[in-house]
């Protein structure tokens, strides 16, 4: 068994092929003429998944039994690594990552195959089908391009490269399965739809059945990018939370798209239109799942995110020309059914908004989308190297941020099919009065408190957009506060008035009004309340607005001054362990008489001779002090600093927070506690007190991997 | 040998994973993670051995199929499907009334409209489950007339009655084996309204959420 241990993973991954092609097979004979072989089409689904999950397990065991002899596991790990980093090395290098990223799509399989039974019988057998030549394709993946299980050719080395320093973060152990939960959650929607569209049954029924599943997904494509944009932060160390770097844009790109669908989907449920851009929508996100592990994997652009350059570029464009053709060939061939239902009946009108919505989103991510890939297209079409940096996406994502944040606002004030104009001025006269208000006092009172309203900006070049472009941008804070105002507005006057009918209606008092509400309506005051985390992701977004930057280079017991900060560089400290040396620069931060303590790093590996950076920051309601140590003397213990003072930024994670909340509302299952039952009510409490934890655990834990202690247990602090 | 079907389940589905996840946490415990994962994965190689030992039977396997999986046989209709559509829109519009955001006159409009689409095709779909709900009723009978002979005969030749009675099937399983046999031997397409949960009692209004 040990010495074939191997031979096993890789006999285990054919068997993952074999399995999918047997339950493909089965699935598509159940759905044609034998509905009894259903049964043995689920077996077979949940087979696949135990077999995929054996070969994880597999892996895990070399990695903690220090087992060279597969490359894998020597290129990322080695015998000094705590057994927490030892796992979290499954996901750390590519062929490790597709296997983990095909075990998530294994719990996806066996949830929903679970989830169907005794549902949507005609529907079934297609979804398994569906889901099955997506694990395939990740099967071949891995047997021809990139086997985890590959062995040394030159034998096993007496001890493993290790993991790369980078990725011993906290953030960077949960951040990428967060985003391949949600990458890979997208598959469910999208063999629905395939499974619609071959079945013929078009209308509402896939409809409501994958409504949770994509919420579900675009839940965790949320988390996946904001634990990103917290690494980033944490540890990257260059002051920012977003770089617009071609993979974060990538993993943002479907979150845009599922966006778009959570809304238009209400447009066929309620109207029955819209079937065509719905089955579209799931399609594009879908795609662009596998379009961004595409970038990330292919070696196509180069990224701090990307994995080394292989060959399995051409898998992913042969399995991305499949899925395009299958659904574009499906929709051809359902074309007739698909159309003339419905139509918009007046501009002013829910639908109308939700329109302008899913435009604006499929703008933003066709937007991303075409910068990202503008270098390669430049570079192909005209032999010219062009970089696009982050001050042109930061240029033009402004207005059409802004357009979404407006579109936020307005959709909820609009009733379905047309709205009268005596609605529409009840609807809006609040929330338009507080807007006007805040941007009134933004505009005069702004400056004394610390964020103008109206901020420099310099042009980026002479053209007729660039001033038009720097005009917007010098005003976008009072116009982002504003409509932030705006959605707040809306969305207190929307659970008021609900809570005013319900008062008026049943004669509850306020509480029980409130909550009967929001338990009848739940995907809708659920909704409301993402509207709010994203307005509070808005004020942190515009917070960059009035950041500050200053390098300085100070000796013990030299003072400078940043804002409102006093900063005292005290003294510096150095500390050893078996894989690393860290260097501390101890400061004494005082602001508005408190005095605190911080102590950026430079952490210098061993094996990786470079330095990397620890940053520190004191995080506030109103600004992070960000501290980076550039460099330590250690004759003269002269250090170099680079200080920011980022403005706002704690509102991006506690927005992140509110619109995790708002989709635990929305996703809370509509059963009755008597329809739950004992056990039934247990494991809802045992999930959600699970889930409690884990958000808690995201927002609290601590981010200096880098200064633990080698011999320490993961997550206990060196000093 | 074979097992009886609940216990076999219950083994399958409740006391391997216990003893599966149980000895790998043991395993962990007395010889570390490596213990963990080597018993982990040998459990999940049994599972995959099981799950497709099972999986291959069902390929050749003729048993009836149980009340569930015949009901799962049951899928709307696309006129059932409109329905519950136009119910959701009524409801959606009360709510747009009740928190002002449509006009008395409008709303009078489009829910007359609504309610007289609701009633059109309420009345389609009861036609259209008519002669499957006779022919359904028509086999009730029959099967219970059946069963009671059986019985009949059964209580004269049985030596234990209490034991008979204990296995006897009830009314109402009977009636669900009606459904079964009819499940088993009739194509989908003429089975689904039949079997139709929803479509055996009349929608109610009230029922239909208040979800946008």
């Amino acid at each position: 068994m040990w010495t074939s241990l191997p031979e096993f993973g890789s006999f285990v991954l054919f068997g993952v092929l074999i399995a999918a092609a047997y339950t493909f097979s089965v699935s598509l004979l159940a759905a044609r003429s034998k509905p009894r072989l259903l049964d043995a089409a689920r077996l077979g689904a949940y087979g696949t998944s135990a077999l995929v999950m054996l070969a994880v397990s597999l892996l895990a065991y070399a990695f903690v039994t220090h087992d060279f002899r597969i490359r894998y596991v020597a290129q990322h790990s080695d015998r000094s690594m705590s057994l927490g980093y030892l796992v979290a090395s499954l996901w750390g290098g590519q062929d490790g990552s597709l296997l983990w990223w095909l075990f998530l799509l294994s719990g996806y399989v066996t949830v929903c195959v679970r989830w169907l039974k005794g549902r949507y019988r005609q529907l079934q057998p297609y979804v398994i089908a569906t889901l099955m030549v997506i694990m395939a394709f990740f099967a071949v993946l891995m047997l021809f391009a990139a086997n985890p299980f590959e062995t040394h050719i030159a034998g096993s080395p007496a001890d493993g490269a290790g993991l790369n320093e980078l990725l011993r973060n906290y953030y960077m152990i949960i951040h990428p399965p967060s985003l391949y939960m949600g990458f890979v959650g997208c598959s469910v929607p999208f063999a629905f739809a395939v499974a619609a569209l071959i079945t013929g049954r078009l209308d509402n029924e896939w409809i409501v059945a994958v409504r949770k599943w994509m919420l579900f997904a675009w839940m965790f494509l949320t988390i996946g990018n904001a634990l990103g944009m917290k690494w980033a932060y944490e540890v990257l160390g260059w002051g920012g939370y977003w770089a617009w770097d071609p993979v974060e844009n990538a993993a943002c790109l479907p979150w845009f798209t599922a966006s778009a669908y959570v809304h238009s989907t209400m447009i066929q449920e309620r109207r029955g239109m819209f079937r065509v851009w719905n089955l579209l929508l799931i399609g594009i996100t879908f795609f662009l799942t596998i379009f961004g592990t595409f970038l990330t994997r292919s070696g196509l652009i180069s990224s701090v995110h990307s994995f080394a350059q292989s060959n399995i570029g051409i898998y992913f464009v042969g399995f991305m020309v499949v899925i395009v053709v299958t659904l574009l060939g499906l929709l051809v061939w359902r074309m007739p059914e698909l159309t003339g239902r419905g139509r918009i009946e007046s501009l002013l009108s829910r639908e109308a908004a939700f329109v302008l919505n899913n435009w604006a989103l499929l703008g933003a991510a066709l937007f991303i989308a075409v910068a990202t890939l503008f270098p390669k297209i430049s570079e192909y079409l005209w032999n010219e190297t062009v970089t696009v940096g982050p001050p042109f996406y930061n240029r033009w994502m402004a207005p059409i941020g802004l357009l979404l944040l407006l579109l936020m606002g307005v959709a909820p004030l609009l009733g379905w099919r047309k709205t009268s104009p005596e609605a529409l001025k009840r609807a809006f006269i609040a929330p338009t009065t507080v807007a006007l208000s805040i941007f009134l006092l933004h505009l005069f009172f702004g400056e004394k408190i610390g964020f103008p309203g109206i901020v420099s900006v310099e042009a980026a070049g002479e053209s007729f957009n660039d001033e038009v472009l720097q005009k917007f941008s010098q005003v976008a804070p009072l116009i982002t506060v504003a409509l932030v105002a705006f959605n707040f507005t809306v969305v207190f006057q929307e659970y008021f008035r609900g809570v005013r009918a319900r008062q008026r209606n049943s004669n509850e008092d306020v509480f029980t009004a409130l909550v009967t509400l929001v338990a009848r309506s739940r995907r809708r005051y659920g909704g409301y309340l993402v509207h709010v985390g994203v307005g509070l992701m808005f004020l942190g977004f515009v917070g960059k607005a009035w950041d500050l930057e200053q390098e300085a280079s100070l000796v013990p017991g030299q003072s400078m001054e940043i804002g409102a900060y006093k900063l005292t560089y005290d003294r510096s400290e150095m500390t050893v362990d078996q894989e690393k040396r860290m260097v501390f620069a101890h400061m004494t931060v005082e602001r508005d008489g408190t005095t605190q303590s911080l102590s950026p790093a430079q952490i210098i590996y061993n094996r990786m001779g470079t330095a990397q950076t620890e940053v520190g920051v004191l995080h506030r309601v109103s600004d992070d002090l960000y501290v980076v140590v550039g460099s330590i003397n250690p004759t003269s213990k002269r250090a170099t600093f680079r200080f920011h003072v980022n403005p706002l930024v704690i509102w991006i994670w506690g927005g992140v927070m509110v619109m995790l909340l708002g989709t635990f509302v929305s996703l809370w299952p509509e059963v009755s506690w008597k329809q739950l039952g004992v056990w039934g009510s247990v494991r809802l409490a045992a999930g959600a007190a699970t889930a409690i934890m884990l958000t808690v655990l995201l927002a609290a834990a601590p981010a200096r991997a880098f200064s633990e202690h080698a011999d320490a247990p993961y997550g206990a602090r060196s000093r | 040998m074979k097992l009886p079907e609940g216990l076999s389940d219950i083994l399958f589905a409740r006391v391997f994973p216990l003893i599966w996840i149980g000895g790998a946490i043991v395993g962990g415990v007395t010889l570390g993670a490596g213990g963990f994962f080597l018993l982990f994965s040998g459990g999940a190689l049994l599972l995959v051995i099981l799950l497709f030992w099972r999986s291959t039977q069902s390929l050749t396997e003729e048993s009836p199929l149980s009340l569930e999986e015949a009901l799962g046989l049951a899928a709307p209709t696309q006129e059932e499907e409109r329905k519950q559509s136009v119910l959701r829109i009524l409801k959606d519009l009360e709510y747009e009334r009740a928190v002002g955001k449509i006009e008395d006159a409008d709303y009078r409009e489009l829910s007359e409209r609504y309610r007289a689409e609701a009633r059109a095709l309420l009345s389609n779909v009861e036609e259209g489950l008519g002669p499957a709900r006779l022919r359904a009723e028509a086999l009730l009978e029959k099967r219970l007339a059946k069963s009671a002979n059986k019985k009949t005969g059964e209580t004269t030749t049985s030596k234990a009655p209490t034991d008979s009675a204990e296995s006897a099937p009830t009314a109402s399983s009977q009636a669900r084996a009606v459904l079964v046999d009819e499940a088993s031997s009739t194509p989908e397409t003429e089975v689904a309204p039949a079997l139709n949960p929803e479509g055996n009692s009349p929608p109610k209004l009230e029922t239909a959420k208040e979800d946008t």
